[in-house]
């Protein structure tokens, strides 16, 4: 019976003595705090406008994503002139914070991308997306900022938009900082009696953009818009290296430049 | 000592490694949502015009209010061995020449049928714009003068606003009511007036020489997935406002499973039965019977018999006719079938066609679609009536035809 014993003993023993790994949470970590953030949509004459979000979601302690998606369109009315846009600003104050004491500086890095679709009817009418810029500060200091440029088709042009930018970083104490970001999508359209097809500038996944809008041909058909829109990503890390804000590249040279 | 040594290796090796443990009880990972566009209902069949219009002015008034403006032309040549004619085959009955059928216009308002328990209202408006088939569809009331204003002969091409109804769809009555009030199709039967509801070209006696649309009410209940009634109050038969219509009744029972192999439809038009010799108009009954088996996802067959009688002609009294349908399509692919048809049709009196006797007819043909919006029918058809010469005094017709029907 010993023998028994001792051998389910020797038995259980790898399960006993298997360590449980230390639970490691971040040692640096954001927390949100207020947020002031809207989406215009403006719209004169024969229109649509479609999505509209401002998404903030955190899927780890370290890391939050803001995305803004939105649709305009405008077409040709007979007696009316057509503007549509949909501008987009956000504010979302949130605090760093340095869960491991050993940890005194944090790097933040920025990224940004852009994927969208500009559709106009030969002829007439424009499409554009506007500035897409995203920029940390500290009070009224910017520290950091991603911007993307505009464009604009009119004509019969068509552009499909796919833009990526960063990561840019910046070392950072803990403390209390703001991001603020902007977008715009706009389409326009000038009276007309012909049959012209509407000027489309969409950056939203579906549905926001209603298919009887655009053409039934349409240049993009069959396009993946999951992705569709403005996202910016902003993580936050451990700054080991101690590499201060001069060793982190130009987007910081860049905002300091301004 | 070496058995407890043993066994304790051997429980340690059959305990599982923790991480192995982890990935068996992780969830699988998740499927992508279905984005909304897929779980939307499919939306309605656009031709060429509604596709021009989308994303215009006009296109958005007509989508925004549920219309849309539709139709097709269709046109045919038939080489026959007669000369001049087919008749009593009708409908392509020109020989040796080409014809444009069907200039067809529909505008419509549909209802909605699924994703709501309110009442929908719309309305269909069907016109032959121009087009030779008028020349057997047209009411009596209703434009019917071009069928002597060439002389007392019919005109070689005209107009025929061949249905038009309000409708009003309530989804929460039995599994939906549909209401419609106007010139509607006849609801019997496996062909259809309009060209691209149909395998063939040609139509069967059957078809041509029994009523084509009614003027009136009728309601379609659909009390199970499998079950459904109708019933109308008609004014006749091909008749619109005139002296000669008189009040009619049809109705139907249809039963088809929704996902089953067979479909039974049973049809009756119900009136006076007597023909009005006081204003020449012919008032038949009609008795329907229409089968379908779907043999496997490519092969389907159809059959019809159909029964009808008038009393009361002159010159014949009693006049009844039978029509006898067999039909086998194949789908050799998404854009190519074929289908045969054998027929017997027998005029007992004469009455229908002019000719008694009975009217044997095969006929083989294809359906090919080079493009969704392009249909061509070639065939091949032969007719023979057993006891008079209704072609040209032969006995017999051999036709080879073909048409193409463009869908705007």
């Amino acid at each position: 019976m010993k023998k028994w014993l001792f051998g389910i003993v020797v038995a259980a023993l790898p399960s006993l003595v298997r360590a449980e790994p230390p639970t490691v949470g971040p040692q640096v970590t954001i927390t949100l705090q207020d947020r002031n953030s809207q989406a215009l949509p403006q719209r004169q004459g024969f229109t649509h406008t479609g999505g509209g979000n401002i998404d903030v979601t955190q899927p780890a302690p370290d890391t939050i994503v803001i995305s803004m998606t939105g649709v305009a369109v405008a077409g040709a009315h007979p007696i009316k002139d057509s503007t549509a846009a949909m501008i987009f600003e956000l504010d979302q104050l949130f605090e760093i914070n340095f869960e491991n004491p050993k940890v005194k500086r944090a790097k933040v890095t920025l990224e940004g991308r852009l994927i969208g679709l500009l559709r106009t009817h030969p002829g007439s009418g424009s499409a554009a997306q506007g500035p897409a810029h995203a920029a940390l500060a500290c009070g009224n200091v910017e520290l950091l900022a991603i911007e993307m440029p505009s464009h604009c088709v009119t004509g019969g042009e068509n552009l499909s938009v796919n833009m990526h930018q960063g990561p840019a970083a910046v070392g950072l104490v803990a403390g209390q900082y703001h991001l603020h970001q902007t977008f715009t999508v706009s389409a326009a359209h000038p009276r007309t009696l012909k049959m012209c097809k509407a000027s489309s500038s969409e950056f939203a996944p579906d549905p926001a953009l209603d298919p009887l809008w655009i053409s039934y041909w349409e240049p993009f058909h069959g396009a993946l818009k999951k992705d569709f829109g403005f996202q910016v990503t902003l993580k936050i890390s451990p700054d080991i290296d101690g590499n201060g804000p001069e060793q982190l590249g130009k987007p910081m040279a860049a905002a300091k430049r301004r | 000592m070496v058995q407890p040594l043993l066994l304790s290796l051997a429980l340690s090796l059959g305990q599982a490694e923790p991480g192995a443990a982890e990935a068996q009880s992780e969830p699988p990972a998740a499927e992508e949502a279905p984005t909304s566009s897929a779980l939307a209902p499919a939306p309605p069949d656009r031709w060429l015009l509604m596709r021009y219009l989308q994303g215009t002015w006009p296109g958005w008034l007509l989508d925004s209010n549920r219309l849309q403006i539709s139709g097709w032309t269709d046109m045919s040549f038939t080489a026959s061995t007669t000369g001049q004619n087919q008749l009593p085959m009708g409908f392509n009955y020109a020989a040796n020449q080409f014809l444009l059928q069907q200039n067809w216009l529909r505008f419509e308002r549909s209802v909605v049928t699924s994703g709501t328990t309110e009442p929908t209202f719309g309305f269909r408006s069907d016109t032959i714009l121009p087009g030779n088939d008028y020349r057997f569809t047209v009411a009596r009331g209703l434009f019917s003068d071009q069928l002597t204003a060439n002389n007392g002969q019919p005109n070689l091409y005209g107009i025929d606003p061949i249905q038009f109804y309000a409708e009003a769809y309530f989804p929460t009555i039995g599994r939906g009511l549909d209401i419609k009030i106007g010139r509607i199709f006849c609801q019997y039967g496996v062909e259809a007036n309009d060209a691209p509801s149909n395998a063939l070209l040609s139509h069967a006696y059957t078809f041509i020489y029994d009523p084509f649309t009614h003027a009136g009410i009728m309601g379609t209940l659909k009390l199970t997935d499998a079950w459904s009634f109708q019933a109308g109050l008609m004014l006749g038969n091909d008749i619109f406002i005139d002296p000669a219509s008189s009040p009619y009744g049809m109705g139907s029972v249809k039963w088809a499973p929704p996902d089953g192999r067979n479909s039974v439809l049973f049809n009756v038009i119900l009136g006076s039965g007597r023909f009005n010799v006081a204003q020449n108009f012919h008032n038949p009954e009609i008795f329907d019977l229409v089968y379908t088996h779907l043999f496997n996802p490519r092969l389907h067959y159809s059959f019809e018999s159909l029964y009808g009688f008038t009393t009361n002609v002159p010159g014949i009294g009693f006049a009844n006719w039978f029509g006898v349908l067999n039909y086998l399509t194949y789908d050799f692919a998404p854009r190519l079938s074929g289908t045969t048809r054998l027929e017997f049709f027998d005029d007992v009196q004469g009455q229908r066609t002019g000719f008694s006797g009975l009217y044997t007819a095969i006929t083989a043909g294809i359906s090919f679609k080079p493009r969704r919006g392009i249909i061509i029918r070639p065939e091949v058809r032969y007719d023979v009536n057993s006891s008079a010469l209704p072609f040209e005094n032969r006995p017999g017709l051999f036709t080879a035809a073909t048409d193409c029907i463009l869908r705007w």
